[in-house]
């Protein structure tokens, strides 16, 4: 597994226990990956996914150090001068312009970046926890267990997720933080059932009733031999999930429940430019390009880890 | 057959209680409500405040509230919506039809995403596979509202006219305002139609029926058709249940942008304006016909899919 | 126009920023000016505040050529008032003259295509209260009904006579005689009568029992009234006020639409389930009348051949609701002829550079304002030192430029420089960081390191809210963060919904807001007594002062113009010095028009009057 794979795939899921499902199953993860980096647009979009995620978690030290910008810096030096805000690409040191208030675009781009993907990643990791944790014990245990996870995730599934989340987010002051939880407490029921349909199948195996008739605890059982072969599941839910987190952050902002200002995400930059697409573009598009460009990266190579991952397929 | 349809309907009536539950909840814990909405009115007294108060029955103890709605909504009561003194049923009938319109609309559209998948994984790994991954990876990586409102402005910066809400007139303008909220809004659901269609037809062309078939010398494209559709679009059936919130997701965006008037708008505006009535009778009018598909795909499969045993 | 006093109020405080973002409900809509009976058995004093949110300039009311330059005004108007006051028999309120003519070029007919941001009103009768979409009730409001006996005309800023043919008033100033004109008809050609007056009266002034969340029809002004009396044969209306008020407030109180009794009477009032008349009236007073109307859809007009003016310009006007950002693509790309309310500032230079465009710019006389509110019952904003340093620390000229696209002219009190009751006389807080320093330094306020440490030797801490949809609101809020770091003080920013915004302010729990008032009831200043006075339901600074309530009790019945300036100056003077809240600047408003539309003047009166005018509206071709 390549260092970049580890840092898009694994990071968010430490709780889950990949290490382990990498010594229990090496010849799987291995002959998968190889399947994987078969393909060059797989390739292709890791490497593009690693270069946005360092250029966005680098965000203080490149503004500091290469743009000499601030996030949420005021540039009234243009209002002095008379230049109408927002100021275009390439007025002074503003490579990608300015928007209405003369704050520098491209470093808020960086920035909306960390946001963005922060909240991707912990919406994934969320999710992905909570998903696994209730979809092992509903799959395992069955009779009420099984009933009560069922419950829970029709109710969240019934509802229409954005009319949940509007409810909610009438409570919750918009952070980082809050727009994760929120967004990743509604987003895990899928994997849930997926997680429990594998359970369920695993169960029948020889193997696990050998291991439950040497003794082994519930625990054991669930941790040593289930879960490591869910792992490849995961990780590609992980990856739809931190996509659509993206978007739904975006969606969010558009309907005024966004990360609270100065803070900038790439949702909220595209949402309080909506007003600009003629007249100042290098607003609207360079966070579209932004989210665009990552999502399609997460999308393919989540996509491209499921096919490898499939047994089917082999 | 007949145990297992009325053990999934008492299990959709109990879900369809915690569902209204837990919004209930959600709704009346928020802070604000009509008294709050009239205090913004310089004019009013303390008793006013009181009496709109008691007309609600919102000094009643949480329980009295929660138990009366459930009766209420038992027997079709909805109240009045605090926004437009109307009762409940009557604000949102009228915004019923359109969503259905661009409910339905959408729903055509994504059926798309089934041809879609099936070519994909005819070709797979070839470049139509590659091409269909992209095309719809692409479709799913920008936010839904963004690109409506892109194409807005393409449109009318380019042909000088855009959709905008309902159509009036003729069947002609109505179809073209139908057009376009309806393509943006089944964009999501086309793209996993045509993953799952691609994974499911993936699987199917792997089973021994399949070889069987084509060892006897059958042609390609009766194969195709007679054994591996058939079976692989035996999971589209169960998308029906999770299309409508999906939708009803999607159309909240959707309306707001085309200012199509649905329900989706019309729930925007309700919370924004606590008009819990309102709020709570879509939240519940959602999940009845989330819960009545769902039940409805459970059953359908077992027509379908002859392998499934109830 | 009563319409507008019960409902413009609702949109105070953060209705404008809701409009602005054609966010269809203002957070009140229907609930606005409860005022009912149950009110009128409340205190007194409760009555006397409520009476008069809406006095017009004294000014105004009783010339017949006002100047809208503020000291033209205020000379002209005082004097010509005062002359008025010695002769109360001579009201000086000219008739409303017939539709003026079209001049050469134009032409008469032709359909209009009008946009509106957010949503059709669901509901269309003459009393909005029951409305649903404010903002835009008010824009087509104008279409459909007739104001009342009287009328404030926003483009000229004075009263006229409207229903009525003449007015008398007694001696006491307190009995308003009333003769309705004889040409009056509804849209299907039967006479408006007197009756129908006392009809509307009689029911308007009755709570709303159907839902108390919405009594918002009660007259709030009925309090003030003894009686009001129609007499058929003579065609005479009789309005007995408990005590004399000042002309113009007493004018306002008696302007609401008449609905037709031959319709409505066995019809509940209020129900709009039970009486379609609410939601779609059948026949109506304004120059328009309803061909159909689909609030989900479109609303069609067409014009009233009974109209009492003449018949009106346009052969029919269609409505439409655009998604508020897509207001100008419609027009842009012919889907409409013009915008029927405001767009927003950052498409202003796109559209006004546009050739087959055209803008018109509103400039409010009052009452639309931004403002930041300080919360002065608490630490740290009970120090009038720390607020007054703040104001002193915004630079209003690059705030205007930066939150409203230069769309807003610098304003330094409640009433802003083109007012007759404009106070040059106040400070006007110039941008001064080191005077913002100075004054902190000098109150026992000290730095350590970049941070501003209290006279307790805390560090001065607080929280900047505003409601989510306002967008200026939200840029303006970043600009204050970045320029109060300059002076040590870390400002939190807390951007809310709108309701709870609202409520946050209305409860004090909040540290800093800012809003605006959104259109004024009309030029008056004592439409701002509820952002002031101790029992000010707005007063949400919580910044009590008793002369300022004596100020704003004898303005309402003050009826010297003269006295009543130098009341409300000396009201000026003192909020500008104490700062419970800062007046920063008032939008310049404006609408976009295809080229081929003429007639439209701007009028003054902000959000709540941009309609006004369209019934002079016209083709050139």
């Amino acid at each position: 597994m390549s260092e970049v794979a580890e840092s898009v795939t694994t990071e968010p899921m430490i709780p889950v226990g990949i290490p382990r499902a990498k010594k229990v199953s090496k010849g799987f993860f291995a002959t998968s990956f190889a399947i994987f980096f078969r393909s060059k647009l797989n390739i292709f979009a890791l490497i593009l996914f690693s270069i946005i995620a360092v250029l966005s978690y680098g965000a203080g030290w490149i503004s500091e150090n290469i743009l000499h910008e601030d996030r949420d810096q005021l540039d009234f030096d243009l209002v002095a001068k008379g230049i109408q805000l927002p100021a275009p690409p390439g007025t002074f040191n503003h490579l990608l312009g300015t928007d209405e208030l003369g704050r520098d675009i491209l470093t808020r781009l960086l920035y909306g970046g960390q946001v963005s993907l922060t909240i991707g990643f912990l919406v994934a990791a969320i999710s992905i926890f909570i998903g696994t944790l209730l979809g092992l014990l509903a799959g395992y245990y069955g009779g009420w267990v099984d009933d009560v996870v069922n419950m829970l995730v029709q109710v969240i599934l019934n509802i229409p997720a954005l009319f949940l989340l509007i409810m909610l987010s009438i409570y919750v002051s918009p952070t980082i933080v809050s727009l994760s939880l929120l967004i990743g407490l509604l987003s895990w029921p899928l994997l849930t059932r997926q997680v429990r349909g594998a359970v369920l199948s695993l169960r029948t195996r020889d193997y696990i009733a050998a291991a439950e008739v040497m003794g082994a605890s519930s625990f054991r059982i669930l941790l040593v031999h289930i879960l490591p072969n869910v792992v490849s599941l995961m990780i590609v839910v992980a990856g739809f999930t931190i996509a659509a987190a993206i978007l739904i952050e975006s969606a969010l902002s558009y309907l005024n429940f966004g990360i609270s200002v100065p803070v900038p995400s790439w949702g909220s930059m595209l949402s309080d430019s909506q007003t600009r697409f003629t007249s100042a573009p290098w607003m609207v598009y360079t966070p579209a390009l932004a989210i665009f460009l990552t999502v399609l990266c997460v999308y393919l190579i989540a996509d491209g880890l499921r096919d490898a991952f499939d047994p089917r397929l082999k | 057959m007949k145990k297992f349809v009325i053990r999934r309907l008492i299990q959709s009536i109990f879900l369809l209680w915690l569902v209204m539950s837990l919004s209930f909840l959600l709704v009346h814990a928020v802070p604000g409500g009509p008294e709050r909405t009239l205090m913004a009115n310089p004019r009013i007294t303390q008793e006013e405040l009181d009496a709109a108060r008691k007309a609600f029955g919102l000094d009643d103890p949480f329980y009295i509230q929660y138990g009366r709605w459930l009766v209420n909504s038992a027997t079709l009561n909805f109240g009045l919506s605090y926004k437009q003194n109307e009762p409940v049923l009557t604000v949102i009938g009228e915004r019923i039809g359109p969503t259905l319109q661009l409910g339905v609309a959408a729903y055509l559209f994504s059926l798309l995403g089934v041809p879609l998948g099936v070519y994909a994984a005819m070709r797979r790994g070839k470049l139509g596979d590659n091409v269909v991954r992209v095309v719809t990876v692409i479709g799913s990586a920008m936010p839904a509202w963004w690109l409506a409102l892109m194409l807005i402005v393409i449109l009318s910066n380019t042909v000088g006219w855009f959709p905008q809400g309902q159509g009036n007139g003729g069947i002609g303008p109505w179809f073209l305002n139908l057009l376009i909220p309806a393509l943006t809004l089944s964009t999501a659901e086309m793209i996993r139609f045509s993953r799952l269609v691609r994974s499911e037809t993936l699987e199917v062309i792997n089973q021994d029926y399949v070889r069987t078939a084509n060892a006897k010398g059958n042609t390609r494209e009766v194969v195709t058709r007679r054994h591996i559709l058939r079976n692989s679009l035996i999971p589209v059936v169960t998308l029906f249940g999770s299309f409508l919130p999906t939708v009803l997701s999607g159309a909240v965006i959707t309306e707001v942008i085309f200012n199509w008037p649905g329900m989706g708008r019309l729930f925007f505006e309700s919370a924004n304006a606590r008009d819990y009535p309102v709020v709570l009778t879509i939240v519940l009018i959602g999940a009845i016909c989330t819960i009545a598909g769902t039940f409805l795909a459970d059953v359908a499969y077992g027509f379908v899919d002859p392998r499934v045993q109830y | 126009m009563r319409k507008r006093l019960s409902l413009a109020l609702a949109m105070l405080l953060v209705a404008s920023a809701l409009a602005a973002c054609g966010e269809t409900a203002t957070p009140v809509p229907s609930t606005a000016a409860i005022t009912t009976t149950a009110s009128a058995a409340t205190t007194a004093a409760a009555s006397a505040t409520t009476a008069s949110v809406a006095t017009t300039t004294a000014a105004s009311a009783t010339t017949a050529s006002v100047a809208t330059t503020a000291a033209g005004a205020t000379t002209a108007a005082t004097s010509a008032t005062t002359a008025a006051a010695t002769n109360p028999g001579d009201t000086g309120l000219e008739p409303i003259p017939p539709l003026a003519t079209l001049p050469a070029g134009a032409k008469k007919g032709g359909t209009l295509n009008l946009a509106v941001s957010g949503t059709l009103p669901a509901t269309l009768t003459g009393d909005g209260s029951t409305s649903d979409v404010v903002g835009n009730y008010l824009a087509m409001y104008n279409l459909l009904w007739s104001a009342g006996l009287v009328e404030y005309d926003y483009v000229n800023l004075k009263w006229h006579l409207e229903m009525a043919k003449d007015v008398k008033i007694d001696d006491t100033g307190k009995v308003y005689t009333f003769t309705l004109r004889p040409d009056l008809k509804w849209s299907d050609g039967s006479p408006i009568t007197v009756d129908d007056f006392q009809y509307t009266f009689d029911n308007i002034s009755k709570p709303n029992k159907s839902n108390p969340a919405q009594q918002a029809s009660a007259l709030g002004n009925l309090v003030t009234l003894d009686s009001y009396k129609s007499d058929s044969a003579a065609g005479t209306i009789t309005v007995t006020f408990k005590e004399a008020f000042a002309r113009d407030v007493a004018y306002y109180y008696l302007t609401f639409a008449p609905l037709p009794k031959k319709v409505w009477q066995d019809k509940p009032f209020f129900d709009p389930s039970n009486n379609p008349e609410i939601k779609k009236p059948t026949i109506n007073s304004g120059p328009y009348k309803i061909e159909s109307y689909d609030s989900n859809g479109q609303g069609v007009f067409v014009a009233n051949e009974n109209w009492y003016r003449g018949r009106p310009n346009f052969d029919k006007i269609i409505l439409k609701a655009y998604s508020p950002d897509l207001v100008s693509n419609a027009i842009k790309t012919g889907q409409a002829d013009a915008s029927l309310t405001f767009m927003p500032p950052s498409q202003y230079n796109e559209i006004k550079a546009n050739a087959d465009l055209k803008t018109y710019d509103y400039y409010g006389v009052q009452v639309d304002f931004r403002y930041i509110v300080y919360n002065t019952t608490k630490a740290p904003f009970n120090d009038i030192v720390l607020r007054q340093a703040i104001v002193y620390a915004l630079d209003r000229n690059t705030l205007i430029k930066v939150a409203e696209n230069d769309r807003a002219k610098a304003q330094y009190t409640f009433e802003n420089q083109t007012s007759p009751y404009y106070n040059p006389d106040v400070n006007h807080y110039d941008y001064s960081l080191d005077n913002a320093k100075k004054m902190l330094a000098g109150a026992g306020y000290t730095l350590q390191g970049s941070t501003l440490m209290g006279k307790d030797g805390q560090p001065v801490k607080f929280t900047l809210s505003f409601a989510t949809v306002d967008v200026p609101g939200k840029l303006l809020a970043t600009y204050m963060q970045a320029q109060l770091k300059q002076l040590g003080i870390d400002v939190a920013v807390n951007g809310l919904d709108p309701q709870t915004y609202l409520i946050s302010l209305v409860t004090k729990k909040f540290d800093l807001g800012t809003g605006t008032t959104g259109g004024s009831v009309f030029p008056d200043p004592d439409a701002v007594k509820f952002f002031y006075t101790k029992d000010g339901v707005y007063n949400v600074a919580g910044y009590v002062v008793p002369r300022i309530d004596e100020i704003f009790a004898l303005g309402t019945h003050e009826l010297d113009p003269a006295k009543r300036t130098k009341l409300y100056q000396e009201a000026e003077k003192i909020l500008n010095n104490d700062v419970p809240s800062a007046v920063l600047y008032a939008p310049v408003s404006y609408i976009a028009a295809n080229k081929k539309v003429g007639g439209i003047v701007p009028t003054k009166g902000g959000t709540v009057d941009l309609n006004q005018n369209v019934t002079e509206w016209y083709f050139t071709q």
